[in-house]
């Protein structure tokens, strides 16, 4: 990876002065990972721990007749069969979002699923649920459940589930339309725009149900003590979100404080933990046997079940001027939420705004309609519907380029929205962009200009054929002004020196303990080493939303920033008098913490420990002691958009529709980088995520029963190490004022661009446009063959994609 | 779908005689390394009740590869037992070459080659393989021992030629014609309609009369098409007495197409299968024939395709 | 059918008692109370659950019990030891942050375990190919390259050491 300054802009101080801050330190949890020593919710020994299964319907659509449990029960070592007539009746959500969002986007979260069901919408539906002493019996007690079912007709075609004679899938929504919008932030009139516009361009396509498929599979452990309080365990993304929602909407006899939610190491999230998983069933199977009770699940139930990208069927309209400017902007979608709404809706809302806001344009017309179908649940997926938009809207962008005989970058420049512009999210002003720069050095670095041989190059001929393409996006640092987004940290310094940091966000592999620790240390001036950080446990931790958005380096970074300083500020304090009894006077403005002493900025060799001062504040027997502790907050009001533009080359074999990367390169509007490594580790993994997305993950439906076929890890066929490519990275660093050490967020920004850089790759190459993700082989070699012109029709029996 | 295993009755003979007996005693099935019997048996998909491990059994390990006494391979010998094998690799290249592409590698340590090829699973590869060198399956059962021809093998998916109780004890390839070389490739993300690994493959063989000008024996095998890979005797006839070139390759494979019958209901889906159908048994030929004519040593050769197939 | 059962992990004999339709991860995990190994597709798919059999790299939640009896079995635990602390390939790891969520990261360090072993100066190619079959979702493979090569160039050093010495 390679770090570029653009120092002309630098406001905050270089990287000599700073001790840790941009500095490649191994982050807190990486030892216990590779010795196998890091506990995972599966991992963990209670004693009296029960083990619990759940029984899901065989069909896409039923209802249940009749249930049986009779057999099951005489089982030795069953301790509790529920069927759903023994659940809470409350319907909720698995998306916790409802309890963070403003009212007005607050309908996207319909609460429209229970924890056990009479009524199966999806094969993924549980009807009852075991609890018994060891796995084997409870998963024999599940084989001996009997179930009579209704069977019903499905649907699993979001526009057969929109004719008026479709079957009925909620009884509350009419057509099955789970929710339908105009996007909040429209503005102008776009019809005037296309009437008045020199060119236009229309496209439309789909994205794939790529499958989050955290290597962890879903678990959750719940325990009640006598007092009726509850302790969940499970790997959580937002474990604070969750408790609220929990008590709210599913156990209305549950308050907040109720529930004490621990995360313990988490195998991998990518926005399914941003959910209610297995935490209910596990609440309730606890309360009814009085015991400590873990469910599980297989990788199998995972594909069948929750959750993945939602399918986003879109069409852009762009109209522009012979200069290429932009002038209007349209964007439909139809999203296939599943069976149950979850996050459809706002990542359909965030498709939008992200697509829409990333050019300067006066008139924009957005509409969204997310449909129920007998289908998996779809949810949040790292860039939450910026990577499904920007498959579509960056090949409309190059459609115009090529309208317009106009380069690919040059296009782009010309309608990206500049520093001091509205930005993305409309009521704010765009404080920060570097996406110019990140165009700029990126090209450069890939070799844009020898690679890319202008719209009407000659195609040579050949069974395999090379092309570029690129992309660019904005991407939020937090959806602060939309979101509650706000974050405490707290820090105490124990006797001995050393310090604990509690902050809220769980650690699912993404880095953020060592990140933000390496804030913690540069200001409060306590070594690195010595700083250990504790989280996942909602007893400890105070409130904040979870991992997602790329917000933690941002929002929790800046409120351990906070803290720290405070630490700092407290260390000071405490030193005057140390100095004093060693007869030096000093002012609290002229000292300086740092590695664990303290000294006067004059008179660096004079020297205190933090480890002499913290302990006397706390073993202190004369005067009133009191541990050196600080909490410190931040609440953000704005996205604080950071940016990235990626840049692709690949080879296609023309005679099988093969594609393979070549080379890949991001370049990555950061503000700063607070850990190299951590940072490129992110951007690695998401590319490859996103090069899974682009040409091989998907997710096949049986069209009778509804049975996701490649429901292994093997025939869904994931990126493997021999699908990288040359990967590299670009961080184009210019400390933005507002984020801490002037860093803005990077973890999902990686996913985004590879689809859409790899689509407009593959055009330049064979000259055929990409509808439908993956770009997998038949379906590059039907366009192939077809010229481009014309595209397969039907569906292709995978879930939504049309061609 | 589970997450653990039922429980079943298990054996584990010491003697084939004891296998076969206990076979028809309690109705077993038999056990080699598992892989295919344990994913199906957690998977639901299988409910077998008594399983009968025959990894106990002495004399089911031989493993020998030699160009003028042929290969054979016990019912317990390991895939990936082959791969060090210098002759196995020169004179097997296929079934080599098969193996070396298992995917994970590691079902290489763990599963046998018998049992991959008693499984009679539409997409495995070794079949497909084995079937270009003309593999045949020696037996021990109630009534004695049996040869079977792995063409005459497969009966339906899932369901092999095997009587009740009958033990496959080895797998045998003949030895190869001296100027003969044989291939092995598979094409991943070959969608169809139904539940499998999204591919195809194909195997041949090619051998040359002794001036090593013209193709005097062919044996080319299409699999993952159907329940079962199948030879295509007219293309492996239009070989014959040719010269060989890239259009008389091309033009075998196409004699392969006309006999195929589409098994999708997708015309576009099917025009593609083809079409990677007719390029994998045109490569496939090719680089038999040319192993045929250079003797080029398999091992390096083999790592590349890896590379350009995953 | 209740078995009591010998098995050699990491050097040490474990009794214990298990049932023939018990996995060899299952059996590690919850009887031996070795959780290093991981379980993330049960079907011999993705390579978390790998641990070394005879010196071989063998998905342990599709091997079953019965089977890897009076085996050889290696395990993540196996790796560091109280006397040296983490093995040059762990630190490898650590160094070059190879693992992010670290699910897969004993499967991976496993199998290239099994790989250095049998092939001490492997080419980066021969690396790929040798971890395949193991799936990571987070790090987009090259960190887990990375580090498995930079492992092969200490241990290569400190032979070349060695052999001086
Ligand atoms: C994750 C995974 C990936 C795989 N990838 C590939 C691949 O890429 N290509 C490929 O070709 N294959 C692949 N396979 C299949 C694998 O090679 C076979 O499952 C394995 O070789 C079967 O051998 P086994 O010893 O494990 O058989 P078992 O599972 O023990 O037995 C398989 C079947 O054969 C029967 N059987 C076994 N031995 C005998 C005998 N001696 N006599 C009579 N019947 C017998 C059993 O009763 C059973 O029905 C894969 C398997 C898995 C789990
Ligand atoms: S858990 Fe064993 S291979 Fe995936
Ligand atoms: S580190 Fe998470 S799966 Fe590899």
């Amino acid at each position: 990876m390679q770090i570029l300054r653009q120092s002309e802009h630098t406001t905050k101080p270089q990287d000599d002065e700073l001790l840790y801050v941009g500095k490649s330190l191994q982050k807190p949890d990486v030892a216990q990972k590779v010795t196998g020593q890091a506990i995972y919710t599966d991992d963990i020994r209670i004693s009296g721990l029960i083990e619990g299964r759940l029984l899901h319907c065989p069909h896409p659509f039923a209802k249940v007749k009749a249930i049986d449990t009779s057999k099951a029960k005489s089982l030795p070592g069953v301790t509790a069969i529920l069927t759903y007539q023994d659940a809470p009746q409350n319907k909720f959500s698995r998306s916790t979002m409802a309890e963070a969002l403003p009212s007005f986007a607050y309908n996207g979260e319909r609460q429209d699923q229970k924890i056990l069901t009479d009524i199966c919408r999806y094969r993924g539906d549980c009807v009852a649920a075991v609890a018994a002493e060891n796995i084997y019996v409870a998963e024999q007690a599940i084989d001996l459940i009997d179930v009579e079912y209704d069977v019903l007709e499905p649907v699993f075609d979001p526009f057969q589930a929109l004719e008026p004679n479709a079957p009925q899938i909620h009884s509350d929504a009419k057509n099955n339309i789970a929710f339908e919008m105009d996007h909040p932030f429209n503005v102008g009139d776009t019809k005037q725009a296309f009437a008045d516009a020199d060119v236009i361009v229309d496209f439309s396509g789909v994205n794939s149900r790529q499958k989050h498929l955290h290597m962890e599979t879903d678990s959750a452990i719940a325990q009640f003590d006598e007092n009726g309080r509850v302790t969940i365990i499970s790997p959580s993304q937002g474990p604070h979100l969750g408790k609220k929602h929990l008590s709210e909407r599913v156990f209305s006899d549950l308050e907040d404080g109720d529930i004490r939610w621990l995360s313990p190491t988490i195998g991998g999230g990518f926005g399914a933990r941003l959910a209610l998983g297995l935490e209910p069933i596990a609440v309730l199977l606890a309360r009814k046997t009085g015991k400590p009770v873990r469910v599980t699940s297989t990788r199998e139930e995972d594909f069948n079940g929750y959750a993945s990208r939602t399918d986003q069927h879109q069409t852009i309209r762009l109209a522009a001027l012979n200069d290429g400017t932009i002038t209007g902007i349209e964007q439909y979608i139809i999203s296939d939420a599943g069976a149950y709404l979850s996050h459809s809706a706002t990542t359909s809302l965030v498709n939008m705004q992200k697509s829409l806001g990333l050019f300067r344009c006066d008139n924009v017309y957005g509409h969204v309609k997310v449909v129920y179908t007998n289908t998996p649940v779809t949810a949040g997926f790292r860039g939450y519907g910026n990577a499904e938009g920007a498959f579509v809207l960056q090949q409309a962008i190059d459609m115009l380029a090529e309208k317009l005989a106009i380069d690919p970058i040059e296009i782009r420049s010309r309608n990206i929205r500049k520093e001091g512009e509205q930005s993305f999210f409309l009521p704010c002003v765009l404080e920060h962009t570097r996406l110019q720069e990140c165009m700029d050095e990126g090209s450069k670095a890939f070799g844009w200009n020898k690679k890319f041989k202008g719209w009407n190059r000659d195609k040579s001929q050949g069974r395999f054929q090379r092309g570029v393409g690129m992309s660019i996006l904005n991407h939020a640092s937090g959806a602060g002004g939309f979101l509650l987004e706000h974050s405490s940290a707290v820090m105490k310094i124990q006797a001995d020196g050393s310090a604990n940091l509690v902050i809220s966000p769980c650690e699912m592999g993404q880095g953020i303990l060592g990140a933000v620790t390496q804030i913690a240390a540069e200001l409060s001036g306590i070594p690195y080493e010595k700083i250990r950080v504790v989280t996942g446990d909602t007893d400890i931790t105070l409130f904040d939303i979870g991992s997602h958005a790329s917000r933690s380096i941002f929002v929790v970074g800046n409120a351990v920033a906070n803290c720290a300083k405070k630490i700092n500020d407290i260390i000071r304090e405490c030193a005057i008098t140390h100095f004093e009894k060693r007869q030096v006077k000093v002012k609290k403005e002229d000292l300086i913490v740092q590695g664990g002493e303290v000294f006067p900025k004059t008179n660096p060799e004079t020297t205190i420990s933090v480890r002499e001062i913290a302990h006397d504040e706390i073993y202190n027997f004369t005067e009133i002691g009191s541990q050196i502790s600080a909490s410190g907050a931040y609440l953000s009001t704005s996205h604080h958009p950071n940016h990235q533009a990626g840049f692709a080359e690949v080879e296609v074999d023309t005679e099988t529709g093969h594609v393979t990367v070549l080379k890949y390169l991001a370049a990555h509007d950061i503000g700063r980088t607070i850990n190299p490594l951590l940072v490129e580790s992110q951007m690695q993994g998401g590319a490859v995520q996103g090069l899974g997305f682009a040409l091989k993950e998907d997710y096949v439906l049986d069209q009778t029963t509804g049975e996701v076929l490649n429901d292994t890890l093997l025939t869904y066929t994931a990126p493997t190490v021999m699908d990288v490519p040359e990967l590299k990275n670009l961080m184009i660093e210019d400390p933005y004022n507002h984020g801490p050490f002037g860093a803005k967020g990077v973890g999902e920004a990686g996913v985004v661009n590879p689809a859409a850089a790899i689509a407009n790759a593959i055009y330049d190459a064979i000259g055929v446009r990409i509808h439908s993700l993956p770009a997998s082989p038949e379906k590059v070699l039907a366009m192939l063959q077809s010229g481009g012109r014309e595209m397969p029709n039907g569906a292709s029996h995978v879930s939504g994609q049309r061609l | 779908m589970g997450r653990v295993l039922l429980p079943f009755d298990y054996y584990e003979p010491q003697s084939i005689s004891d296998a076969i007996q206990l076979s028809r005693d309690s109705f077993g099935t038999y056990l080699a390394g598992g892989c295919t019997l344990v994913p199906a048996l957690r998977r639901r998909e299988r409910r077998d009740s008594c399983l009968i491990s025959i990894n106990k059994i002495e004399g089911l390990n031989e493993f020998y590869a030699h160009p003028k006494k042929g290969l054979t391979v016990g019912a317990r010998v390991h895939a990936a037992t082959l791969l060090p094998d210098i002759w196995a690799g020169k004179r097997f290249a296929a079934l080599h070459e098969a193996i070396e592409q298992l995917y994970p590698p590691h079902i290489g340590n763990m599963g046998s080659i018998v049992g991959n090829l008693c499984s009679a699973i539409p997409y495995y590869d070794l079949p497909t393989a084995a079937m270009a060198l003309n593999a045949e399956i020696h037996t021990t059962g109630l009534n004695g021992k049996r040869i079977i021809p792995l063409e005459s093998f497969y009966l339906d998916t899932s369901k092999n030629a095997l009587h009740d109780h009958e033990l496959a004890t080895h797998a045998f390839c003949p030895p190869p014609q001296p100027d003969s070389g044989s291939c092995f490739k598979k094409i991943y993300r070959s969608r169809r309609t139904t539940y499998d690994s999204h591919k195809i493959n194909a195997a041949a063989s090619i051998a040359f009369d002794q001036d090593r000008q013209k193709i005097q024996y062919a044996r080319i095998v299409l699999g993952s098409w159907y329940f079962r890979p199948h030879r295509y005797q007219k293309a492996e006839d239009l070989l014959k007495n040719q010269v060989p070139s890239f259009d008389l390759f091309t033009e075998a494979a196409s004699i392969v197409l006309e006999d195929l019958k589409p098994i999708t209901d997708m015309e576009w889906v099917e025009k593609t299968r083809f079409a990677q159908a007719k390029v994998l048994l045109r490569d496939t030929i090719a680089q038999a024939a040319s192993r045929a004519k250079s003797r080029q040593d398999p091992f390096e050769d083999a790592s590349q395709i890896i590379q350009n197939t995953k | 059918m209740k078995t009591i059962a010998t098995f050699h992990v990491n050097g040490q004999e474990y009794d214990t008692v298990i049932e023939p339709h018990m996995v060899l991860a299952d059996i590690l995990r919850d009887n031996l109370n070795l959780t290093g190994t991981k379980r993330a597709c049960s079907g011999g798919n993705c390579g978390a659950c790998t641990v070394l059999v005879n010196g071989r790299p063998t998905c342990s939640c599709i091997t079953l019990g019965m089977l890897a009896r009076d085996k050889d079995i290696e395990t993540v635990e196996g790796l560091a030891s109280t006397k040296n602390g983490l093995s040059t390939l762990q630190t490898a790891f650590v160094q070059n942050n190879a693992a992010q969520c670290g699910f897969c990261t004993s499967g991976m360090l496993m199998t290239a375990e099994a790989l250095l072993r049998e092939n001490p100066q492997p080419t980066r190619q021969e690396v790929k190919i040798a971890i395949s079959g193991n799936i990571c979702r987070c790090t987009g493979y090259i960190k887990i390259v990375d580090a498995i090569m930079e492992a092969v160039s200490t241990l290569q050093t400190i032979n070349n050491h060695n052999e001086k010495a």
